[in-house]
This record gives structure tokens, C-alpha cells and sequence, in this order.
């Protein structure tokens, strides 16, 4: 099919979203987070209403489950669609499976996937919007707009902010998604982390925004301190951190991680984020994590929200 | 196993609602859609799955998953498609072109029952999304002996739609997962549910064809496109006369009397099917008939390997259970003697044996094997000739 006349509207990446576009998907996030919005009954289902699709080829149940819970608040039906066998995912196989999918009637497919540039090359081919839940280390709009709209809430803008952005930077498609997404806001981004998780090319690499600091430095400039999870499932030497040890992992935190002695010396309106799930004890001491000033169970709820708004405009 | 059941054996085994997960495997039909419904009501834990066998081209695999999703959702139960397709091409579309180009008549229904409901999904649903069993909307009853600590296979309420004769092959093991809601239920009671659920589904059409041969395509049509036109003899199996041509073996099952394009003074049956050298034999209906059959990969639900029984055995669906005597031999072969000659004993297809009281019970079954028909014939035709 021709690209110009493909009417849902794909999420792949926010690079290719202008600033007003993400503006209105913020708007319509910041609607559905609202409490009286948020609880909105779920008995308006029709049978005729549209229908979408998971398909994660990398297994994440709570990203899984937060599109889920989106898509049935707003009266959609979710198909689960589990891959077997690892043959599914690739991309000859997605393209045909999202095919069929297309032609039951499935209007938009939420994917996950490890393959980094695939959903750009098969969107376009297909009717049927097609959503990126995490590509690898590339990107996870989702996440990035859901830490948007995080923010914003918090201090009514996102420009003129300056956010931390501390640990796995390297390995991280949530840090990718953010950078991008605060760079469109100008917002400055300091990085942070142990060198061999921090970019190859340093800091600058990733956007004139973004300029290197060390962990500590990093904390008490910031008016946003995010704490990245460590993903040890995509590092290529694993020997580089002991993570079977206790003392390797307190030895993280204490270097990298956000101590309370580290949280001490934070600004005082600063907010602690993480994308969720958190390493305890590793990025972050445990007891921060339900702090006042911790962020980290509103991003979870800001998640669902903000899903609403990004599958409303896929199927609008 | 025993010959009189208490009522306790006969009773429909469900597993403990507190400490069950169950995963119900969904068609999108009216039947699974309402085994959901009904353990929903029970206060089971529940989810829906539907095994993904077929891309576009099935029946169930298009539609079903959408009308399952929209059940389950109906329900406000988590709905999961799980990709076999891969899986049900190398295995049981496999086997089914195998099987008919060795002359037999298969069943794949009973090998996807055993291999991949009771297989891959089964182990899936556990493995992966933390069921502890699994359901279906099949009529079948499971029973559980205490004596002997053994599940047990028995017919359903609705005896109509006893599907029982499709599950021999259900192990130990997997029927110790297993929970079957429809049991003491017929299908108009099953229909009432789904009403009364306001399933959008209540009102759906029963399929019942082989579900990966496409709509509007005949099973012969399928087979000549898959292997190919392979024209051979017809041949009267008395005299060896040939008395026409057909396009391939495959096209003809054990019994078949119609469409065989031949006009003789005697209606004429296809009483053996010869793949290896392409021949469609017929002859007059006393040439149907044989008294023993040959079983490989026996599957014993209650009783013994090992051990001879009396039993009520079907060989097809669609007939009532007759007297026979079965024998167990080595490695899942099993021998049977009917006790009185029975019609087209069909390589390919499974005999099932049932208890002697009124067959109430699944004890085991096998399927029929190739090599056994051909020398019961041989026999027979000894037989005669003496």
C-alpha cells in the first residue's frame, strides 16, 4: 500500500514526532491520568469496537499488561498474541503474521520486539497502526512520553529543566526514547554512569542537549534525577559487574546507584524517576522508592494514560 | 479397573477453585465459550487461549481467535492466541499427508487433541502464563479413581455429542490437567448458558469439518492439490479384474461404497486400499467384513499394559460399540478380536475401548495399523480358499 494513504497512525519512533504532535498526546495523556477520567467504565464495550494486538517477541508482562489495561479502558478488545517458538520473530514472519492479523480484522498491533529498525520498514506496508512497545536498545516511545508527561505534570514544563539521566545509558532504549524527546524541548540532559555503560562515542554523540557529569555532580544539578534500570541482558560482557554477589551489587549502588546520602544532596524540588522494573538496592536504595519525591508509581499510572492517548490516535 | 462404578468415580472431577488456574481453550464456538463462562460462574481463575494452527486459510484460526477475544472480553477474563503454527504444519498436516499417501484414513483431530492442545498449549498455559490446568469445551467426563489413583476417561451427559472416542490418547499425566465444564451438560443447556451470558457467540454454527482444509475446498480437492494426481487401477478384489481408473488412492476410504464410477451387477466397496503399488481394490459387501484388528501406539487410560481384557470397541465415530476381546502386546501393539466380524476396519483410524458395563468408560484405544489390516485379509482370504 502507499504510505501517504495509510490512515492509523503508527507510533515507532519519537524522533519523527514534531513537538506539537507530542504536545497533543501529552494533552490527551494528562485527560486520561485525571482521576475522574482515569476511572471510566468499562461497560461501554461493544462487540464491534476496534480491536488490538500484543505481539511481544521479548517478554515483558508489565509493559504488556499496562497497553492491555489501556486499550480495555477505553472499550477495545485485546488480543494476546504469544509467539511459541523464536522463528516468529523475524521479520519475514512478523510482516505475514500482521498480515493475517490485519485481514481478522485487527486494527492496530502493539509489538515489542529486539530487532531495531524492523517496524520501520514493515509499518508503512500495512493498514493496520502499528505500535512500538520497545525495539531493542533503540527506542521505547511509549516510556519517553509517559516521563514527558511525568514531568510536566510535576512542574507544568519540560523545557527549561534540567534532567539526570543516570546509569545503563549505553544498553537503555528508555534513555534513547527520553533523550530524544527532551532534546525536541531543549531541555539539558546530564549523563551519568560507569564508562562502559555510558555511549561509546560520548555524551555529545547523543545530542548537543546532553553533556557528561559524574554521578554526583549529576544529583545535586538536576531537577529530574531518572535512574536507569541495568540491563544486564544486553550487555555483551557480563563479566565487566558482579552482579551474583551481594557486595558486587551494593557496590554498584554505591558508586553509580542514588543513595540516600546521594538523595540528601539532590535539589529540594528535585523528583527521583526510574522506568520501572528497578534493580533494588542496585540503582536505587529501597527506601527511596516510595518516597514523596520519588515519581516512580506515577509513572507506572501515567503508563496507562498515556497508552489511552497513543492507541486513540493510532485508531482515530 | 473394575466392573461396577460407585457414583462417587462417576462424578465429573474438578480441581479445588482456591488453588486452580485453568487455561480454557478456546475455538470461538459456542461449545468452549461456554465451558469458559461456566467455570467463570464456578469461581475458577480463569483465562482463555486459542492455539494459532493456521495463517488465513482455516476456519476456526481467523475468526475464532477474534470471537474468542470478544468472549473473553465479554467476561473480563486476559484472552491469549498462541502461535503453533509452525508446530501444527510440521507435525500434524504432515502426518495427515503422510498418513493418506500410505493408503490410510487418518484422524488429525484426535493427534491435535493429544499433541498440541493437550501438547504445546497445555505446556504453554503452564510454563508461561502460570495455569494449573486446562479446559475445553469438548463432552467428556473425567473421573478419578482413589483405589488405584488413576483419572479416568467416561462419556458425557449429552451421549448425542460424546466426544470421548476424540481423547483416547490423553495420558496420565495430561488428564491429571484437565477439566472438562460441559460434562454434565447437553447442548441445549450449553446454549442456554451462552445466553444467558450474553455470549456473542450464543448463537454460532457448529463446524466440524477437518478445520485446515479451506472453505469451499472438498477433501479430495485438498488431497489432489497437496499430492498431486496419481491415476491407478480399480480392481475387483476376488476376481483381480480391473474394472476402472481412479485419479489416487487417497481420494477413497475403507467402506466406501459411492462416487467409485463403476457400474457392476453387485453394489461394490473399497475393501483395501494398496499405496505401494496405487490400487483401489473393491469388492461385494462380505468382503468388508474382518474379525481382527491390529493396533500400534496404544495409549491405556484404566488399565494395565500388559494385560488381555473384554471390552466394547469402536473403530470409527460413528458406530455403536461392539464385543471384542483385546490383547496387550509389546511396545503399544494391541491385538483385537471382535466377536463378531465388523464392516471396513480402516488403517488410519482409532479403535476405542470402553468398559463392558453399558460403556460408560474410555479404558484405551489404538490406532488401526496398516500392516495388521492387510493380514487379517490375508487370512480371510486363506480362508476362503481352503
Amino acid at each position: 500500500m502507499n504510505i501517504m494513504t495509510k490512515k492509523r497512525k503508527d507510533l515507532i519512533t519519537i524522533k519523527e514526532l514534531p513537538v506539537e504532535e507530542i504536545d497533543a498526546i501529552l494533552d490527551r495523556g494528562d485527560y486520561w491520568a485525571d482521576e475522574d477520567n482515569f476511572r471510566i467504565s468499562n461497560n461501554a464495550r461493544v462487540i464491534d469496537n476496534p480491536i488490538v494486538c500484543n505481539l511481544f517477541f521479548e517478554s515483558s508482562t508489565r509493559t504488556r499488561f499496562s497497553f492491555e489495561v489501556a486499550a480495555k479502558k477505553l472499550g477495545y478488545h485485546v488480543l494476546n498474541f504469544d509467539p511459541s517458538h523464536s522463528s516468529t520473530a523475524k521479520g519475514e514472519t512478523i510482516y505475514d503474521t500482521l498480515r493475517t492479523l490485519e485481514s481478522m480484522g485487527v486494527n492496530c498491533a502493539i509489538i515489542r520486539t529486539k530487532e531495531e529498525n524492523m517496524l520501520q520498514e514493515i509499518a508503512p506496508q500495512l493498514d493496520l497502526a502499528v505500535v512500538n512497545a520497545g525495539a531493542g536498545a533503540y527506542e521505547h516511545p511509549t516510556q519517553g512520553l509517559l516521563d514527558l508527561l511525568t514531568i510536566r505534570q510535576h512542574f507544568g514544563r519540560i523545557s527549561s529543566l534540567k534532567v539526570a539521566i543516570i546509569g545503563d545509558v549505553r544498553y537503555s532504549r528508555v534513555a534513547n526514547s527520553n533523550i530524544v524527546a527532551l532534546g525536541k524541548y531543549g531541555t539539558e540532559v546530564l549523563i551519568a554512569g560507569p564508562d562502559e555503560l555510558l555511549p561509546k562515542d560520548g555524551a555529545k554523540s547523543l545530542g548537543e542537549h546532553c553533556s557528561l557529569r559524574t554521578v554526583d555532580e549529576a544529583v545535586e544539578e538536576a531537577d529530574v534525577v531518572m535512574m536507569l534500570r541495568v540491563q544486564r541482558e544486553r550487555h555483551p560482557r557480563k563479566e565487566d559487574f558482579d552482579w551474583e554477589t551481594a557486595e558486587g551489587r551494593s557496590e554498584y549502588l554505591e558508586r553509580y546507584g542514588l543513595t540516600v546520602e546521594r538523595f540528601r544532596r539532590m535539589n529540594e524540588h528535585a523528583i527521583i524517576m526510574h522506568p520501572a522494573p528497578f534493580n533494588r538496592d542496585v540503582e536505587i536504595d529501597g527506601s527511596l522508592v516510595e518516597h514523596s519525591h520519588s515519581m516512580i508509581y506515577k509513572q507506572v499510572k501515567n503508563g496507562v494514560a498515556i497508552r489511552m492517548a497513543v492507541l486513540e490516535r493510532a485508531l482515530s | 479397573m473394575t466392573s461396577t462404578k460407585n457414583n462417587n468415580t462417576l462424578k465429573n472431577f474438578l480441581p479445588n477453585p482456591r488453588q486452580s488456574k485453568i487455561a480454557v481453550a478456546m475455538s470461538g464456538g459456542v461449545d468452549s465459550s461456554a465451558a469458559i463462562l461456566i467455570l467463570k460462574e464456578l469461581g475458577y481463575e480463569v483465562f482463555g487461549i486459542t492455539a494459532w494452527l493456521i495463517a488465513g486459510s482455516g476456519k476456526c484460526c481467523d475468526n475464532g481467535v477474534i470471537d474468542a477475544v470478544k468472549v473473553c472480553d465479554q467476561l473480563g477474563v486476559e484472552h491469549h492466541a498462541v502461535d503453533l503454527r509452525k508446530e501444527f504444519a510440521d507435525g500434524i498436516i504432515r502426518d495427515f499427508h503422510e498418513s493418506y499417501s500410505k493408503g490410510e484414513t487418518p484422524i488429525p483431530c484426535i493427534t491435535c487433541n493429544n499433541d498440541m492442545k493437550w501438547g504445546a498449549l497445555l505446556a504453554y498455559s503452564i510454563e508461561k502464563l502460570g495455569a494449573t490446568h486446562l479446559a475445553s469445551g469438548h463432552y467428556a467426563k473425567l473421573g478419578y479413581e482413589s483405589v488405584t489413583n488413576r483419572y479416568t476417561l467416561l462419556k458425557p451427559k449429552e451421549n448425542n455429542k460424546d466426544q470421548s472416542y476424540m481423547l483416547w490418547g490423553l495420558t496420565q499425566e495430561q488428564l491429571s490437567k484437565t477439566v472438562f465444564p460441559l460434562a454434565d451438560l447437553n447442548k441445549d443447556e450449553v446454549r442456554e448458558a451462552a445466553h444467558r451470558g450474553k455470549l456473542c457467540v450464543a448463537d454460532k454454527a457448529e463446524s466440524q469439518d477437518i478445520c485446515f482444509v479451506s472453505n469451499g475446498m472438498t477433501n479430495s480437492e485438498y488431497l489432489t492439490k497437496i499430492l498431486g494426481e496419481k491415476p491407478g487401477d480399480i480392481v475387483e478384489v476376488s476376481s483381480g479384474k480391473i474394472l476402472g481408473k481412479h485419479s489416487g488412492s487417497y481420494n477413497y476410504t475403507y467402506g466406501q461404497r459411492k462416487g467409485l464410477g463403476i457400474a457392476y451387477e453387485e453394489p461394490l466397496y473399497v475393501v483395501e486400499i494398496d499405496s505401494q503399488n496405487n490400487i483401489v481394490y473393491v469388492g461385494t459387501k462380505d468382503k468388508l467384513y474382518g474379525q481382527i484388528a491390529i493396533g500400534k501406539n496404544s495409549n491405556m487410560i484404566n488399565v494395565n499394559h500388559g494385560e488381555s481384557f473384554d471390552a466394547l470397541v469402536k473403530i470409527r465415530y460413528n458406530m455403536e460399540p461392539v464385543l471384542a476381546k483385546v490383547e496387550l502386546g509389546l511396545e503399544d501393539s494391541v491385538r483385537v478380536e471382535f466377536k463378531e466380524p465388523v464392516t471396513a476396519i480402516t488403517p488410519g483410524q482409532a479403535m476405542v475401548f470402553y468398559d463392558m458395563d453399558n460403556s460408560k468408560e474410555v479404558i484405551g484405544g489404538a490406532w488401526i495399523s496398516e500392516h495388521a489390516f492387510a493380514r487379517d485379509r490375508l487370512n480371510s482370504k486363506k480362508l476362503v480358499n481352503s
